[in-house]
Formats: C-alpha cells, structure tokens, sequence
C-alpha cells in the first residue's frame, strides 16, 4: 500500500512539474507601447532649439530689443511640431549669415518686419508669412479688407517677440486700435460709450480687423446683426415695428460713444423730428385754461378713444418718449404708436 | 631727509601714479553701455564665442602685456581686418562715442574688456 501511495505521489509532483515547466517556458506578450510621447516632444525641442541656433548664436539676450521672449509665448513652444523656427518666419536667410562680404555691411534676412537697421519688407511679403499658418478662420476676407488695401501687414498691430501680445486681451487690445484710429479714442471718452475704457468690451467684439463682410469691418453682415449679439432683446420681430430701427441701429445711435445717453447722435425731439412731423409740431402756445384746453392739448374735447389727443410738442416738455416708449418696436395690442 | 628731498619724492611717486592709466578704477557700467551701443555684443560675448572670440579669450590672450591697450584700442578704431570664423575678413566696426572720439572712455570700454 505504502509503495503504491509513494508511486501515486511520485507521478503527481512530475505531473505538476511538467505544467510548471510549460507555463513557464510561455512567452510574456505585452503590448508595444512605442515611443514615450514625453520623449519624442522632447526630441523635437531640442531640434528646434538647435535650428534657432543658428539665429541665437548672435540674437541673444544681449539685444536691445527682446527677441528671446517669443520663448514666452504659443510661437515659441518648442515641444509642438506647428512651431515655427526663427528662419520660418524670418526666412533661411543666407546672405545674412554669411556676412558682409563686399564692406557695404552685413545682408538683409530675407524678410524685414519692422524698419530698423534694414528697411522693413513690401508688407504682401510680411503678411504672407504669417498666412502660411494663420490662413483660413477670422482672415479668410484678409485680401480686399480696408487694412490689406491700406498696406498694412500682420506685425503693423500684433507682437509676436513680446511675452504678450497687447491685442489678445479686453483690457489693452483698444489702446493698439487707437494708435491710428483717434476719433473713436476721443469718442470712448464721451459720457456715454461701450464699456471699452473698463475693459469689458473691445473693438473686436464687433469689428473683425482681418477683414469681414459686413460694412466697416464688423463680424457680421450688418450692423443690426452686429448689434443683435448682444443686444439680442432689440431684434424683435415685433408685432408694430419702428422700421428705422429695424433698418439700421445707426440710424439714431453712435456706437464708439456720445454725449448723449444712450449713445445718441441727436436727442428727442429733434432726433424724432428728423422723420416725424406734425401733429405734435403746432407752434401755438399753450397754458392752463388757454381756451379751455388743459396742458396744451390738441384737439377736441370729450377725450374719446377715436378723438386723437395730440399734445402740443411744447406741452409735452419735448418728451417724446415719456409716451411713445417702445422705439425699438412693441408687440403690445396698444397699438402701432409704440406707447406700451 | 631734507624737506626739499621729500617733496621731490613725494611728487615723482604721485607723477608715477598719476600717469599710468592701468591703476585707475574700470566703470563697468560706462563700459557696458557702449559696447552694448555700438554692438558689440552681436559678435563679442563675455563668455562664449560668437563671430568675434569672447572678452574672457581676448583677456587671457592679452593677459600681463603691456602693449595690449594701446593695441585693442588701435583695433577698435582704426577698420582693421578681423577675422572671422569661417575664414572671411571684414573691417572691424570703429566704435563711436558722444561726444565724438572721446579716448577716455574707448580706454575704459579696453580696460574693462581686459579684466574679464
């Protein structure tokens, strides 16, 4: 029995022997995991560092104007394969590298951006730079745009050495707008105006600088439109509509800023008065108890709805709207004179 | 020991002093702020070498050489060919001082250049 057991033993150990030694003898299959993303971004850094080289050998942190703070900003993160290099945007600049070989000074790079030493490049050649990456999106009407037409290129407003481009910010981006464009500078200092001085609100949240369809560079395609993106209750529809100002909001306002609240051009009644004419424009003076008509009243008494009551413009103080409230249109049954 | 020996001592010593330029005291910041407007840094760093070997290389070459002033500033001045490290000559730039020529300071722009 004894001898029958140790036998019995004896093949189950080589048995589990046998198993062992085929598990093990298996191949370990983990999945490829290629290589370290960390790595390769690494890899292209050190790349792109090394082709700057070539222009940071001499522009280093000894210039009088900052040329290593790009570093600072999306154009200079190197891990990122869309980055450019100095020679992208500058161009491979060959003469310049090589020196002054004639004694008549050192060669332009291939592209000047701004005047200094050389004299800055046509600015077809300047904005055709930075279209290379930047094309398509806000620029796709760059070409015709009033700025294009005007000679202006892409570095004339943006910074791109600068740690931050004062154009990508509410706060600074108008003060840029303003170098050439004063009068709405002067405007934005008027009583009433946009909050562009608080930094709420900035030239392009309605104008798109790269060039739009709309009239005078606005984002969209009319200045109502325009308007409407923030100011989505005057869009109506109305059920009695006040059709100048369903056809253009600067039919009465001024957008950059005015001395009259809200952004006025010209104040009731003379603002009204501009299209509407009598009834209210009697020239008759009026008083209390003046041939029996109380506070310049018009018309016939009993007051009946189908008598029209017409204050004298005078009488009313030249208020206009202390009745005729609803300007941008109504849709209450009141009726078509925009009083509710 | 006599007076008259003493003040003649003592006014040799101060004309010894007085003349040699090396004893006097180097304004780093002058000397910065013309090599920085004549750019000179765009080919001369202080510890690396760009187009133009750094001033470290230049002190140490001239390093105990009496003659080293007056040369730089001879260097400095006049258009003399450089070389450049791919072979090719070009004058060096003369460097320009307001107002104009003023030696005082080129001397002390050298001096500075010689003690990094």
């Amino acid at each position: 029995m004894n001898t029958i057991r140790k036998l019995l033993m004896a093949c189950m150990l080589i048995g589990g022997l046998g198993v062992a030694s085929a598990l093990l003898a298996a191949e370990i299959n983990l999945p490829e995991l290629g290589v370290n993303p960390a790595q390769a971004k690494a890899a292209r850094a050190q790349e792109g560092l090394k082709r700057d080289a070539i222009c940071t050998r001499c522009h280093d942190e000894t210039e009088t104007k900052p040329v290593l703070s790009i570093y600072q900003t999306k154009h200079g993160v190197r891990g990122d394969s869309r980055s450019p290099t100095c020679q992208s945007c500058h161009g491979d600049s060959e003469k310049h590298l090589a020196g002054d070989k004639d004694g008549k000074g050192r060669p332009a790079t291939d592209i000047v951006f701004k005047k200094g030493v050389y004299a800055a490049s046509d600015e077809k050649d300047r904005a055709s730079q930075c279209l290379t990456c930047h094309k398509g999106g806000k620029r796709t009407n760059w070409d015709g745009g009033k700025h294009e037409q005007n000679g202006m290129a892409c570095n004339d407003c943006h910074q791109v050495h600068q740690p931050a481009d004062k154009l990508l910010s509410k706060k600074t981006q108008a003060e840029v707008c303003f170098t050439c464009h004063k009068e709405q500078r002067a405007d934005t200092h008027k009583i009433s105006t946009h909050p562009i001085d608080a930094g709420k609100v900035t030239c392009s949240d309605c104008h798109n600088p790269h060039g739009g369809v709309g009239p005078k560079l606005l984002k969209k395609n009319t200045v109502n439109e325009t308007c409407f993106t923030c100011h989505a209750e005057k869009r109506g529809p109305f059920l009695w509509e006040h059709q100048p100002a369903t056809e253009d909001c600067t039919n009465c306002h001024t957008p950059h800023g005015s001395n009259l609240t809200p952004l006025l051009k010209n104040r009731p009644p003379f603002l009204c008065d501009d299209c509407h004419d009598g009834p209210h424009n009697s020239q008759a003076p009026y008083g209390t108890g003046a041939a029996g008509l109380q506070g310049g009243l018009i018309g016939a008494t009993p007051v009946s709805p189908a008598t029209k009551v017409n204050p004298n413009t005078s009488a009313s103080g030249r208020a206009c709207m202390n009745c005729h409230v609803m300007v941008h249109g109504s849709n209450s049954p009141a009726g078509a004179l925009l009083h509710r | 020991m006599s007076f008259k020996f003493n003040m003649l001592l003592a006014s040799t010593v101060t004309a010894l002093v007085l003349s040699s330029g090396a004893y006097a005291a180097v304004d780093e910041e002058a000397a910065r702020a013309l090599a920085q407007q004549n750019n000179c840094f765009k080919c001369h760093a202080i510890n690396k070498d760009k187009d133009g070997p750094s001033y470290h290389k230049v002190a140490e070459k001239y390093k105990g050489k009496p003659e080293a002033l007056d040369k730089l500033v001879n260097h400095v001045t006049s258009g003399e060919k450089a070389k450049f490290p791919d072979g090719h000559e070009e004058e060096h730039k003369i460097i320009k001082t307001s107002p104009a020529k003023d030696m005082a300071q080129i001397k002390n722009l050298i001096q500075w250049v010689l003690a990094q």
